[in-house]
């Protein structure tokens, strides 16, 4: 160990060139390997995660229980019977409301925003939670259990249990302190509240969770519920229709494609897996860049040592003691890296959110088995490898770091172009003008509220249309957020959409043929009528529309004046034009529409999961959009009561979308440039070992005659034919890559431009002739008097 | 063809301050041979070194062929000593990663030569030099002898008014050494001006005239 530390300290140039290299593209992999890994290990903290699942329920008609099925979030104790904590099979159940930000008051008017949800007493017999301090059992209203890390921020300085603080104007008591999982949770939560009775809660998303018995899969649970044909049975309606009904359970994560991370703040949306494959292939190049630069520059070190090695072998070293010897070597310098870029990912984790919308959260044995890696087994490799007089090796590393760097810098070229191409491609409905808003959100407990609401909307729709500023509006749009998918008879997948002239008018839905659905001919219709759009009517292959029905796989909706016992076919009265509510690079969607007459009837409303955020879209005028945000905030005021109007664009919402892939091209793109600056510090240390190796060469050369230009050119060749090699081969690589990527992941795709692997390979050359120059410049400044004296 | 005025030239450091050359004024005409001579350390190379343009004086006046080229930066002086100088080094000082023919092109190669010019001064410089067998070989594969005859080849390629010659024999054996000796003997025949440095009373006695030096300073001048 000795003598590795006076090998650094003798070749600190060397060394500080492999440690920065080594420290910028381990710190990059690092960075990455962390988020992947949390991606890919979510919800791993819960052993038993596999038997935790979302609890549906499904609806028939008691005379044809195979027919018509309806599905709702269940309830664990509903009213109308036969909670799921008694059906055979399930160990324990839960109801959790997911909230939005807890304002937190203690004494002394400080406050936190924490993330919050609320849920029953069985909580923790679902959720094995790990209790730190106090007990994790909710047992009455105010009792609260809190995160280790919120505790601390809460009260640094005493104990949390037992302590009190204010939220939702309730006062609330720590009962007890979890230890955060150790992985990534699909619901983040920094506290649970106790609730019995949801009546008081506003602005909530009730899930249910069951935990089945050891042994039981989801699915035997679901043949022996649809074989039971219906667990209870109960009658509504005005003819007292009786509906049985049974629990069907989903996997855990069900919800995620009905919630949004905007509505409901604790819910975590994993990244997509095409995304994660991308920034897998980022980081294994990113560390490949760096280790090859690390090699490239440990041989040289190797080679400046030659002498010593030699002598070393004449007086009796073994091939174990060289190894040994070199190994320690590397395993400090490996070591020294890890600090530092343990150092970088530290400071750097603060603002990964920022940066690359990458949350970074701590995970103490994946990050230690990762470093010790690293650490032990770099040093096998580079202390093993021969350093070959010819130089090839360095030759062909150097070759791949330029290879991957233009290759990377292509690839984050053309996926900035591709986000651009998306972002401004047509979505075929009106995103211009368009208001996102939430004025009100439903806290129906009683006939009464139930009433009032009714009232209100209608009220607000009224005031709304007032406005010269208004265009139109509809209400219930969350179709950007939330996407239902359906089924005919035949397996055939659509998405579901409700329709009206409203919705029409303000989304700019264009007939192509038929028409669309209205209140005059769909509200209170006894026929089922649907439209549906170009792409579905090509997938359902109907030859005749105007007669044929879609046959669907369930019921819509659930009301009391249709004939349900019948399997229900919708006839379709009109042909919408494609449009896109979706990705661009998602395939155009086929789009089954049925009537939604926009006013509040619990006979009309669908069962189905969703939220109960449901947003009211507002086109406007083009042009008053300041004057119509005003009038939104007054009528608002006037009809609900609120002070605090919630609405975006919704071109704001499209292009949300899109976060995922401008991340990604924001990652390949500064990757990419570290890559690049890898391969520049290995090319610098590759040159300073050159110049010095060639000192008399070049004194010589200049003694006869050579000029800046004959040394800059003999000092630069090498280097400038490795990167025209590592440039013809790339091009075709990098293009052939994203042809795949493109066929892959794409639907719509910019095309692939020309200028791009040239402007790629511009830049890694012009980075790396400045990175040189510094060395041609020193080499040419050579006296060669005084270095030909000194031999 | 050569004139130093007063020339000095001293080295500082940050501790010290080293005067190699005080006051040098020294005159070589055209095809003379001089050697000049003295103890280590008096200043032979440095003084050496001026002349061929490689390093400047810190005073005094250098006069190359009636120009003053005391006031010329680096690159100036490059241009000039290119054609005009050669050198033969005592540790021969050949590239080890060329050949001896692309060792001995190499001056033409600056000059901008055309590649057929330059072929056939190569080989008429090896057929000289009596090394054209070995044209193929690198430096490594020579022996001491072998490799000073291809730094004369090299010196003399280009066609040079002046050589200079900093103990052109020191590493050679006396066999190599007078065989050394005989060619640039040879050279001053055919009208080269040869700046030696040597050590050699005997490599001394080929010159015309051998210039004394001791602490900088010429201190006698012997013509032969």
């Amino acid at each position: 160990m000795k003598q590795a530390f006076r090998l650094i300290s003798r070749m600190k140039g060397y060394t500080a060139l492999s440690l920065l290299g080594l420290i910028i593209s381990l710190s990059g992999t690092v960075i990455i390997a962390r988020y992947l890994h949390q991606e890919w290990t979510i919800d791993h903290w819960m052993p038993d995660r596999e038997r935790i699942c979302l609890a549906q329920r499904e609806e028939y008609e008691s005379d044809d229980p195979n027919a018509n099925r309806s599905a709702m979030i269940a309830r664990k104790i509903p009213e109308d019977g036969h909670p799921i904590t008694e059906t055979e099979g399930v160990e324990a159940a839960t109801s959790v409301w997911l909230r939005s930000l807890f304002s937190v008051k203690l004494g002394g008017e400080k406050t936190f925003t924490v993330y919050a949800i609320s849920a029953d007493s069985d909580f923790v017999k679902v959720f094995p939670l790990e209790a730190v301090e106090g007990t994790l059992d909710l047992h009455v209203e105010g009792d609260a259990i809190i995160s280790e890390t919120l505790a601390r921020k809460m009260f640094p300085d005493k104990s949390a249990v037992g302590q009190t603080f204010m939220a939702e104007n309730r006062l609330h008591t720590v009962t007890g302190i979890f230890r955060e999982p150790a992985t990534k949770s699909t619901v983040h939560y920094e506290m649970v509240t106790y609730v019995e009775d949801e009546g008081w809660l506003n602005n909530t998303f009730r899930l249910t969770f069951a935990k089945l018995k050891e042994g039981l899969t989801r699915e035997q649970f679901n043949t022996r519920q649809v074989k039971q044909k219906g667990v209870t049975a109960f009658s509504y309606g005005n003819d007292n229709k009786e509906v049985l009904w049974n629990y069907k359970l989903e996997p855990y994560d069900y919800f995620l494609d009905y919630t949004n991370h905007e509505n409901w703040p604790s819910v975590n949306k994993p990244s997509s897996k095409e995304h994660l494959w991308m920034l897998l292939a980022v980081g294994i190049l990113l560390f490949f860049v760096g280790i090859f630069n690390f090699l490239n520059l440990y041989a040289v070190m190797r080679h400046a040592r030659n002498h010593e090695m030699t002598v070393r072998r004449l007086f009796g070293a073994s091939r174990l003691d060289i190894f040994s010897m070199l190994y320690m070597e590397n395993l400090l310098i490996s070591a020294l890296a890890m600090v530092g870029v343990w150092m970088v990912v530290e400071l750097t984790t603060p603002h990964m959110k920022d940066w690359f919308n990458m949350e970074q959260m701590t995970m103490p044995v994946f990050d230690t088995v990762l470093s010790l890696c690293i650490v032990l087994l770099l040093p096998l490799v580079s202390a093993a490898g021969k350093v070959k007089r010819s130089g090839r090796g360095s030759h062909l590393f150097l070759f791949l770091q330029y290879f991957i760097s233009i290759s990377l810098i292509t690839v984050s070229f053309y996926l900035m172009r591709q986000l651009r191409v998306m972002m401004t491609a047509d979505p075929g409905f009106n995103t211009e003008n368009v208001i996102s808003c939430l004025p009100y959100t439903s806290d129906m407990y009683s006939h009464e509220d139930m009433n009032k609401e009714v009232t209100d909307r209608q009220l607000f729709r009224e005031r709304m249309r007032e406005s010269p500023f208004v265009h139109d509006l509809c209400e219930d749009q969350n179709f950007m957020a939330e996407k239902y998918e359906i089924q005919d008879a035949n397996g055939t997948s659509m998405y579901w959409m409700k329709m009206n002239e409203h919705i029409q008018n303000v989304l700019g839905l264009e007939i192509l043929e038929g028409r669309g659905l209205c209140d005059s001919l769909d509200n209170h219709s006894n026929t089922y009528h649907c439209v549906i759009n170009e792409t579905a009517l090509k997938r359902l292959g109907l030859k005749n529309w105007r007669t044929e029905g879609i046959p669907l796989s369930f019921y819509l909706h659930v009301t009391s004046d249709t004939d349900t016992s019948k399997y229900p076919t919708y006839q379709v009265v009109g042909i919408v034009k494609d449009f896109h509510p979706m990705k661009q690079s998602e395939p155009q969607p086929a789009i089954f529409f049925t009537y939604e007459q926009g006013k509040y009837d619990r006979q009309h409303t669908v069962y189905y999961i969703g939220s109960s955020e449901k947003r009211t879209l507002v086109s406007i005028e083009p042009g008053h959009e300041a004057e119509a945000v005003t009038y939104l905030k007054k009528v608002e005021k006037e009809v609900f009561g609120k002070n605090d109007l919630d609405y975006h664009w919704l071109s704001d919402e499209v292009k949300a979308m899109y976060e995922e892939d401008r991340r990604t091209a924001r990652i390949f793109f500064t990757f990419s440039f570290l890559a690049i600056a890898v391969t520049c510090l290995g090319v610098l240390g590759l040159m300073m070992f050159d110049v010095r190796r060639r000192y008399r060469e070049i004194a010589l050369r200049k003694v006869n005659g050579a000029t800046f230009r004959d040394i800059a050119l003999l000092l630069s060749r090498r280097y400038l034919i490795i990167l025209a090699a590592a440039a013809a081969v790339s091009i075709p690589v990098s293009l052939i890559g994203l042809h795949q990527l493109i066929t892959r992941y794409y639907t719509i795709h910019a095309t692939i431009a020309w200028w791009i692997p040239l402007v790629s390979i511009a830049i890694v050359l012009l980075l790396c002739a400045l990175t040189l120059w510094q060395q041609v410049w020193k080499a040419t400044r050579i006296r060669p008097y005084e270095v030909l004296k000194e031999n | 063809m050569i004139q130093t005025i007063n020339l000095q030239r001293a080295f500082t450091t940050e501790e010290v301050r080293t005067i190699a050359l005080n006051g040098v004024n020294l005159e070589i005409n055209e095809g003379e041979f001089v050697a000049i001579m003295g103890p280590s350390g008096c200043g032979k190379s440095t003084l050496l070194n001026i002349l061929g343009l490689l390093d400047a004086p810190t005073g005094g006046q250098y006069l190359l062929g009636g120009q003053d080229v005391t006031p010329l930066s680096e690159p100036e002086r490059d241009r000039l000593r290119k054609g005009l100088i050669g050198f033969v080094f005592q540790s021969f000082n050949l590239i080890d990663d060329l050949s001896v023919e692309e060792n001995i092109e190499l001056p033409l190669l600056y000059m901008r030569m055309p590649k057929a010019e330059r072929r056939k001064r190569v080989e008429e410089a090896m057929r000289r030099m009596d090394i054209s067998h070995r044209a193929k070989h690198f430096p490594r594969q020579l022996s001491g002898g072998q490799q000073q005859r291809v730094a004369i080849a090299r010196a003399v390629v280009s066609r040079p008014k002046i050589i200079l010659a900093d103990e052109p024999t020191g590493n050679l054996d006396s066999r190599n050494g007078r065989e050394v000796m005989e060619l640039l003997s040879q050279l001053h025949d055919e009208g080269a001006t040869i700046v030696m440095v040597t050590h050699s009373q005997r490599d001394a006695s080929y010159a015309q005239r051998i210039v004394n030096l001791s602490d900088g300073q010429i201190v006698t001048e012997v013509e032969m």
